[in-house]
């Protein structure tokens, strides 16, 4: 007859806390860089300089894009892992209850009584 | 609105300075949203997790933490340059036209000419109408110094920030010319009221005009004090914009010569005090502000048997606690002043000038050559010292032939007119020896001219700008430069690592039984002038208290140590160009704590430092094949050197020469030559 098993230990509610918080902040960079390409593309300024400028705007629209994205990604890992510790540990579970239900009555109520 | 760029040139640049603004306002929001950002996410902290997500998750905050750091700041940096790009657009035309600015466009302007954003990003025609504009704003600074504080502050940030040389120069150009050369001259003494109010309030007698007393008397009553370093932050920013200005070529000719001639010269002074000025207003201010002064003086020392003091309220004195200030005499003001540009420092001392000082005996002498009134008739509060600045910044500058003919005026000078008024000029003689004659030294000193002549060598010489002193001269100068010692040392390191260089090189060629090697004639004769010339014709005479016989001994072992550290092609070179500055730093002399203390030793050191720096430069060379006693052997098969060794291995170091016949005959005709040399100038040095 098989053993019990531990749970995985890990926390799932505070997984998905911190995954919505990096999504939000995704979602933020994401508004910003869009702010800066707009602050751009609104620009009348001609010349070298206004070349200057308009480059820098598009190089920080891009880095802010490029976090945002990456921001996004791990949030979305982290709510998918998130889920796959809870389905494993509902069958580390299941499992459990299983074993338990195999075992002779004394020595469950000794093992309950233990626990 | 249209614009040319760079004043022309067909194509036009299109700029639309409202949405420049517009665009400043959403980046400048971007960039405070992007700091909350950035709070948020440096105060994430991640829970256990799976391993392969937390390398996820702790990757992407770091790179986030990377990323955006450096954002904020481009940021804001792009919303300065977006707003004064459009400030320009906006009202540069309106500046340019002569059109003052008021409300908001004016706060604006004053607000980044203080922290010099606007002329960070202004072209020459742009920074021409700020600095006007900014010399009509602060207009009324006469009654309310605060302004002239606040002038300052712009100044200074413009300065700094202004986007090239050209910029800041037209920029200078632009506001001296507004601002004009009697509001200019007030600034100095604006300070100067500020800074000693309570004693000019309250001092009685003070009759010098110039002296702002009703400035001074306003502070004082006001209970202010001064915030700002009267120098470094007041002071100093209308310096550099006025050497700004000299240097465009823009500044209005009658602005120029009204500063440079004013009857207030300590006003003058404190205006050159700092920065580098155009040579033409340079020449201005050393004719008006040293020539004319010092004849002017001369005429004041008859009738009051001394020099005016110029003021009694020295700027920084006060404030620092006397620890800095201008100086007192504003001629060595100006001198400094021409030292920081070598072009104006050469004309200045080169130039022919028309001067007629007072002799001491009420006699009105023509001087034409500026040397040699500075020295005959200057009445220096630092002994020649700024003078002495401007003479080595000129002979450094000059080409060879016109540098020596400074050269010769200022040793015929030192020779015939020598006065404790010019001690600190020789120092810079000194360095003008030591950089450009030193071979020339030696050359006349071997000469068989025992003439009292100071003159440049005639062509067919080795190179132009030689000079040649006939001994008795040579001996003279270097008696007079031997009174100071900072001096005496400058000539006598370069004397030891040019004669190091000639027994290197001499060395270097096998000695020959009965021949008379010219270079060591040449250092003998160098050496036996250096001795006469500090009195010492016998080793008797040396007195370990005489500061000057302590740097002779200092000289023979620094050759001793020269010899051992030249390498063949840095001698060679030396012998070939004299002994220039590289040379010189790579060859410090002694340590003045470790020179002989004790008349015993010096006599030591003195018969016998010559024949040793010969006979390593022979050794070296390879020329003595012998053994080494142990104590004598240097690293890499080396001598030692003789000046660094003790009594001992000194003692052994004479019998290895004297007793070693091999030795002995290598030394010999050098040694000769050298003792020839000496007896030729009634120097024994015998045992």
């Amino acid at each position: 007859m098989s053993e019990f098993e531990p749970l995985l230990p890990y926390d799932t509610g505070a997984m998905r806390t911190v995954a919505i918080a990096l999504r939000v902040q995704s979602l933020h960079l994401g508004q910003l860089a869009g702010e800066l390409s707009g602050a751009s593309g609104g620009l009348v300024f001609d010349g070298p300089a206004g070349d200057r400028v308009k480059s820098s705007l598009g190089d920080y629209s891009r880095t802010l894009a490029a976090v945002s994205q990456q921001l996004g990604d791990a949030a979305a890992k982290m709510l998918a892992s998130a889920d796959d510790v809870d389905s494993q540990n509902a069958a580390i579970e299941a499992h459990n209850a299983s074993v338990l239900a195999h075992m002779p009555p004394m020595e469950r109520k000794l093992l309950e009584y233990n626990r | 609105m249209l614009e040319a760029p760079g004043g022309g040139g067909g194509t036009v640049v299109l700029i639309d300075p409202s949405t420049l603004r517009h665009a400043a306002a959403r980046v400048k929001i971007t960039s405070q949203e992007l700091q909350l950002a950035k709070s948020a996410l440096a105060q994430i902290s991640t829970p256990a997790m799976p391993s392969s997500v937390a390398a996820v998750v702790l990757s992407a905050l770091a790179e986030a933490d990377v990323s955006l750091g450096p954002l904020p700041p481009g940021l804001d940096q792009l919303v300065i340059e977006l707003t004064r790009r459009a400030f320009w657009a906006e009202f540069a035309d309106q500046l340019l036209a002569g059109y003052n600015l008021s409300g908001t466009a004016l706060q604006e302007f004053k607000a980044w000419m203080k922290d010099g954003t606007l002329l960070q990003y202004a072209d020459e025609g742009e920074a021409i109408a700020a600095g006007r504009e900014l010399a009509v704003a602060y207009s009324g600074f006469r009654k309310d110094p605060q302004l002239l504080i606040d002038l300052a502050l712009s100044l200074k940030a413009s300065e700094a920030k202004a986007a090239g040389a050209e910029v800041e120069r037209a920029f200078g150009a632009g506001f001296v010319n507004q601002f004009g050369a009697k509001n200019m001259l007030l600034v100095p003494r604006m300070i100067q009221a500020m800074e000693w109010s309570r004693q000019i309030t309250f001092e009685m007698g003070i009759t010098n005009p110039n002296v702002l007393h009703d400035v001074a008397l306003s502070w004082e009553e006001n209970g202010k004090t001064l915030q700002q370093d009267p120098i470094k932050d007041l002071l100093a920013p209308f310096c550099i914009t006025l050497a700004n200005a000299t240097c465009s070529g823009m500044l209005a000719p009658g602005a120029s010569s009204a500063i440079a001639d004013s009857e207030d010269t300590w006003a003058t002074a404190a205006l050159v005090s700092q920065g580098t000025f155009a040579t033409p207003f340079l020449l201005q201010c050393f004719k008006s502000g040293v020539v004319d002064k010092i004849v002017e003086d001369s005429r004041s020392n008859l009738a009051l048997g001394g020099t005016v003091p110029e003021t009694d309220f020295p700027l920084g004195e006060m404030w620092s606690q006397g620890k800095e200030s201008l100086p007192f005499d504003t001629k060595q003001t100006i001198l400094d002043a021409l030292a920081r540009n070598p072009d104006a420092a050469a004309q200045a001392l080169s130039q022919p000038i028309d001067a007629q000082p007072f002799d001491v005996f009420g006699q009105r002498e023509t001087i034409t050559n500026p040397i040699e009134l500075l020295y005959r008739y200057g009445d220096f509060a630092d002994h020649g010292a700024a003078f002495g600045h401007v003479y080595v910044t000129a002979t450094d500058h000059l080409p060879p032939a016109e540098a020596s003919k400074l050269t010769v005026t200022a040793l015929t000078q030192l020779v015939g007119y020598d006065h404790g008024g010019m001690s600190a000029f020789k120092d810079g003689i000194a360095t003008d020896l030591a950089d450009h004659h030193i071979k020339d030294l030696f050359d006349s000193a071997a000469s068989l001219d025992t003439s009292s002549s100071i003159a440049i060598a005639p062509s067919g010489a080795d190179g132009a700008g030689e000079i040649e002193l006939g001994r008795q001269n040579l001996t003279t100068v270097i008696a007079k430069l031997a009174d100071r010692p900072s001096a005496f040392q400058t000539l006598l390191h370069a004397g030891a690592t040019y004669q190091a260089a000639l027994i290197d090189q001499g060395t270097q060629s096998p000695p020959v039984l009965g021949s008379s090697p010219v270079w060591a004639h040449k250092i003998g004769s160098f050496d036996a002038t250096v001795l006469n010339a500090t009195d010492l014709n016998r080793w008797e005479d040396f007195h370990a208290s005489d500061e000057r016989h302590q740097l002779v001994l200092g000289f023979f072992k620094d050759v001793t140590n020269g010899v051992v550290a030249l390498d063949d092609p840095v001698a060679d070179a030396v012998v070939h160009t004299g002994v220039d500055q590289a040379f010189d730093k790579a060859f410090p002399g002694p340590d003045p704590l470790q020179v002989s203390l004790t008349n015993a030793d010096a006599k030591l050191d003195m018969i016998n430092s010559i024949r040793a720096s010969i006979a390593a430069g022979y050794y070296d060379h390879g020329q003595i094949h012998v053994q080494l006693p142990p104590d004598l052997q240097g690293t890499n098969g080396h001598l030692k050197a003789y000046g660094s060794l003790d009594v001992e291995a000194k003692r052994s170091y004479e019998r290895w020469m004297h007793e070693n016949q091999q030795v002995a005959d290598a030394v010999g005709p050098a040694a000769g030559q050298v003792s020839d040399a000496f007896t030729d100038q009634s120097i024994d040095f015998g045992p």
